[in-house]
């Protein structure tokens, strides 16, 4: 589904990203991981188009998107979340996850004036559809709240929530535990689950704590200081030295 | 060859004053990332301020002088503690528009008190003509104070205890605040030093030219011209943007004719804007600062 | 005195309700305001003294304005708030000075005198009354097409520009077009307010359209409360006040000028202090049950 080959990416002689290349497959929950700074949201920001890449290709869906302004990559269907949680904090929980559905009516500049009705039925649609989710996910009794007033993990559900409403083929989170408890923690990986057995959504999952992939991913690249370093399923991985060394050698 | 010599030291001489203010701005931007809309009409009010020491108290001018810029320094003290430090960690527009606000109270206090006329100060000037250079006594006047100037500021910036905070203070305020740095007290030496200094452009400018209330405007968009022509980040950059307008001024008005010359001036920082934006990258970083 | 204020408030609710769109709503601070006043004022002024009808002249500054509107967005597509607001600051200087030295045209500085009144089908507003009857029905106009905006999935996405761009993107949202739209409508309402300006004060010169009279434009939005247009509207009342009742104090014209001056930027000063957003906030717009009964 999701193809890179030979990424690289250079910030002022430093290769922040070297060579790599992953593959993703659709409907599995796919994990990387690696020490801090070894170019996981790099890699991201490069998939993604929000950074542009010096070399490679990246395809998705079989169609070539290296390179693709971070919109029209985000249309093709792959939605990504980010390691500081980005929610739109002076508007409401529900406002946030309304504003996201790629297929919203009225959005254009003449749609106000010319598809009054279509609107009005396409709002009605989208809020029950929100409403669902945060029955289903919670929040639900927040709805009405700013975004900012929420706390920390809740703004990362949140986050997470607006991207589903997009109805993407992949969702790429960027460490979605971070800083946020072992509750949230225990509860993220069941909305992960969900969310695939339900919607048939792929994931493609940074992490820094391995625990977190290690009974959730059926997949894993590892990579450190750029370089993809391993990759297997987390068996595999859990006792490949190079990637314990790797670990130990930042932390230790 | 003389006519292009004579530019060139009129160049330097503008170049030098506009650099000057400028430096002020980009100290006060470079650790606080907040532009400082006042910061021109406070160089007009150092104008003044000399202004009303030597030509109104009759005092002599150099002490005048130096009376008008420990006045603004105060000035710049005060403008810290009443519309920027209350508003730091409030909405992100509102120390700005505190700012504008500050910056429109100065020019209406100028109006109000030395009158919307020109006026100029009370120094006699004779003219030297060096191998074919004309400039006068007041001219080497300003291009010796601005050389001491520099020199001082390079060796408080550099040299000093209180040099280093400020440095510590601009890479990374909050590491700076953690290593035991009292930003508070930083931020306002900063906006003293940054006004002085704009006070002595002032005076300066009022030297060179005339005294006008209504300048304020145009030196707070040439200081910031400057600052992103010299580069951010930079507490010299401003010195170095203010010589390269200096110089484009000057050297536009040799080809081009005089009454399009602010047009020309504006289309010069739009263009410099255009071509020197701060990236993607930074903006998103600036964006999700003001909110957290 | 009381139609003579009202009307001023009038045209300047209209301008800054634009101006809103853009500083409020979308979140850039654009100084670029006296601009598209100034180009709405001198479009709409020349035309109609050249024989074109009243309404179509003030559209067609309104629609000149949302061009170079349009032009200024393309341009400052990717720049962060400072360097947008210096940029919009540059190109509004740049156009007075056009103002100023296009002497063919707009007479310089010397400036367009007799720019007629208003006349639409026959009838011509020449009193007071009239015009406050003319402006008020125009400001309800503007105020419901804006309102219809802000309140649509359009505004909505004006507003994640806003909060968060590059968030808006990771949607798959076209940020840098709606950007531009919103900096053309909010350029389209300034050219018409500078259009209704004109044909009321009967004379326009350079000197109308400096960076002053921006500022007092961002001060109404932003005392109002930014992202509410009754706030806007609230604002202009409150700042022609302000601004206006120095003159009739039976002071000197340059001491009442620098007095209204000093009044207004303290004001500005003292609201950031007590209350940075404004006098009235931004409303909320959608929950799940109003929603349901609109749609009925």
């Amino acid at each position: 589904m999701l193809e890179a080959n030979g990424i690289e990416k250079n910030f002022g002689g430093l290769k922040a990203v070297d060579n790599v290349s992953i593959k993703v497959k659709e409907g599995t929950i796919m994990g990387l991981i690696g020490p801090n700074g070894a170019g996981k949201t790099t890699f991201f920001n490069l998939i993604t188009g929000f950074l542009s890449t010096d070399s490679g290709e990246i395809k998705f869906k079989g169609k070539d998107i290296t390179n693709l302004e971070p919109h029209l990559i985000s249309r093709l269907g792959m939605v990504r979340t980010f390691q500081q949680t980005r929610i739109f904090p002076e508007m409401t929980v529900l406002e946030n996850l309304i504003v996201a559905p790629q297929d919203n009516v009225g959005e254009g500049f003449f749609d106000p004036i010319f598809y009054r009705k279509a609107l009005k039925d396409d709002q009605k649609e989208k809020i029950s559809v929100a409403v669902a989710i945060l029955k289903d996910m919670g929040l639900y009794d927040q709805k009405d709240e700013y975004a900012k007033n929420l706390p920390y993990g809740e703004q990362k559900r949140l986050e997470l929530m607006r991207a589903v409403m997009t109805s993407p083929d992949i969702l790429l989170l960027d460490e979605p535990t971070a800083g946020v408890s072992q509750d949230y923690t225990d509860n993220m990986k069941s909305y992960i689950k969900k969310l695939k057995n339900e919607r048939g959504i792929t994931f493609f999952i940074i992490e820094h704590k391995m625990s977190f992939l290690m009974d959730l991913a059926e997949y894993l690249y590892v990579i450190d200081h750029g370089k993809l370093i391993a990759s297997g399923t987390p068996k595999e991985i859990q006792n490949n030295t190079k990637v314990i060394n790797a670990y130990l050698g930042t932390e230790g | 060859m003389d006519y292009y010599s004579q530019v060139i030291l009129n160049s330097i001489i503008t170049g030098g004053i506009y650099g000057l203010i400028a430096v002020g701005y980009s100290m006060i931007y470079s650790i606080l990332r907040f532009v400082n809309f006042s910061h021109g009409f406070v160089a007009m009010m150092g104008m003044y301020f000399t202004y009303a020491l030597s030509v109104q108290l009759q005092l002599p001018f150099f002490i005048a002088a130096a009376g008008g810029i420990v006045l603004t320094a105060f000035l710049g003290m005060i403008i810290e503690r009443v519309a920027y430090r209350p508003l730091r960690f409030s909405f992100y527009l509102a120390p700005l528009v505190a700012v504008v606000g500050v910056a429109f109270f100065l020019e209406s206090v100028a109006l109000m008190v030395w009158g919307g006329g020109i006026l100029s100060y009370d120094v006699k000037t004779t003219s030297f003509n060096i191998s074919g250079l004309y400039i006068t006594n007041v001219q080497i006047g300003i291009l010796i104070t601005l050389l001491l100037s520099v020199i001082l500021l390079y060796y408080l910036i550099e040299k000093t205890t209180i040099g280093q905070a400020i440095r510590a203070t601009a890479d990374d305020i909050k590491m700076a605040s953690l290593v035991g740095i009292n930003s508070n007290r930083i931020v306002v030496i900063v906006f003293m030093l940054g006004s002085a200094l704009a006070a002595v452009g002032g005076t300066f400018l009022g030297l060179e030219t005339n005294l006008q209330p209504t300048i304020g405007l145009s030196v707070t968009a040439k200081s910031f011209a400057a600052v992103i022509l010299g580069g951010f980040g930079n507490i010299y950059g401003g010195l170095v943007g203010g010589l390269v307008l200096g110089f484009a001024e000057n050297l536009g008005v040799t080809v081009l004719p005089t009454v399009w010359k602010d047009f020309i001036a504006f289309g010069v920082l739009f263009i410099v804007i255009y071509f020197k934006p701060s990236g993607l990258l930074a903006k998103r970083q600036e964006r999700g600062g003001r909110y957290r | 005195m009381f139609y003579h204020l009202t009307i001023l408030m009038i045209i300047y609710s209209i301008t800054c309700i634009g101006l809103n769109i853009v500083v409020g709503y979308t979140g850039f601070f654009s100084f670029a305001r006296a601009a598209f006043f100034g180009i709405g004022a001198y479009t709409s002024a020349l035309l109609v003294m050249s024989g074109v009808p009243f309404l179509i002249a003030i559209i067609a500054g309104g629609i000149l304005a949302a061009i170079f509107g349009w032009i200024l967005g393309l341009i400052t597509v990717e720049m962060t708030g400072d360097y947008f607001a210096l940029a919009t600051f540059a190109f509004a200087e740049m156009t007075r000075q056009v103002f100023i030295n296009w002497t063919g045209l707009t007479r310089g500085p010397l400036g367009l005198p007799g720019i007629p009144r208003p006349e639409i089908f026959g009838f011509r507003f020449s009193t007071n009354q009239a015009y406050l009857f003319l402006y008020i029905i125009l400001l309800i106009l503007v105020l419901l097409i804006t309102e219809m905006y802000v309140k649509s999935p359009f505004g909505r996405l004006l507003k994640t520009i806003r909060e968060d761009e590059t968030a808006a993107q990771s949607l798959g949202k076209d940020i840098a077009k709606t950007k531009n739209i919103a900096i053309a409508m909010g350029a389209f309402f300034g050219g018409v307010g500078g259009a209704l300006y004109a044909h009321y004060i009967t004379y326009i010169d350079p000197s109308a359209f400096v960076l002053h009279i921006t500022i007092f434009f961002l001060i109404i939005v932003i005392a109002g409360g930014m992202g509410n247009n009754y706030g806007t509207i609230l604002g202009a009342v409150m700042l022609v006040l302000v601004r206006e009742l120095p003159r009739y104090l039976g002071l000197s014209p340059a001491f009442a000028a620098s007095l209204q001056q000093m009044v207004y930027s303290s004001i500005l000063v003292i609201l950031m202090l007590v209350r940075p957003r404004g006098l009235l906030g931004e409303r909320k717009l959608l929950s799940e049950q109003s929603s349901e009964e609109g749609g009925k």
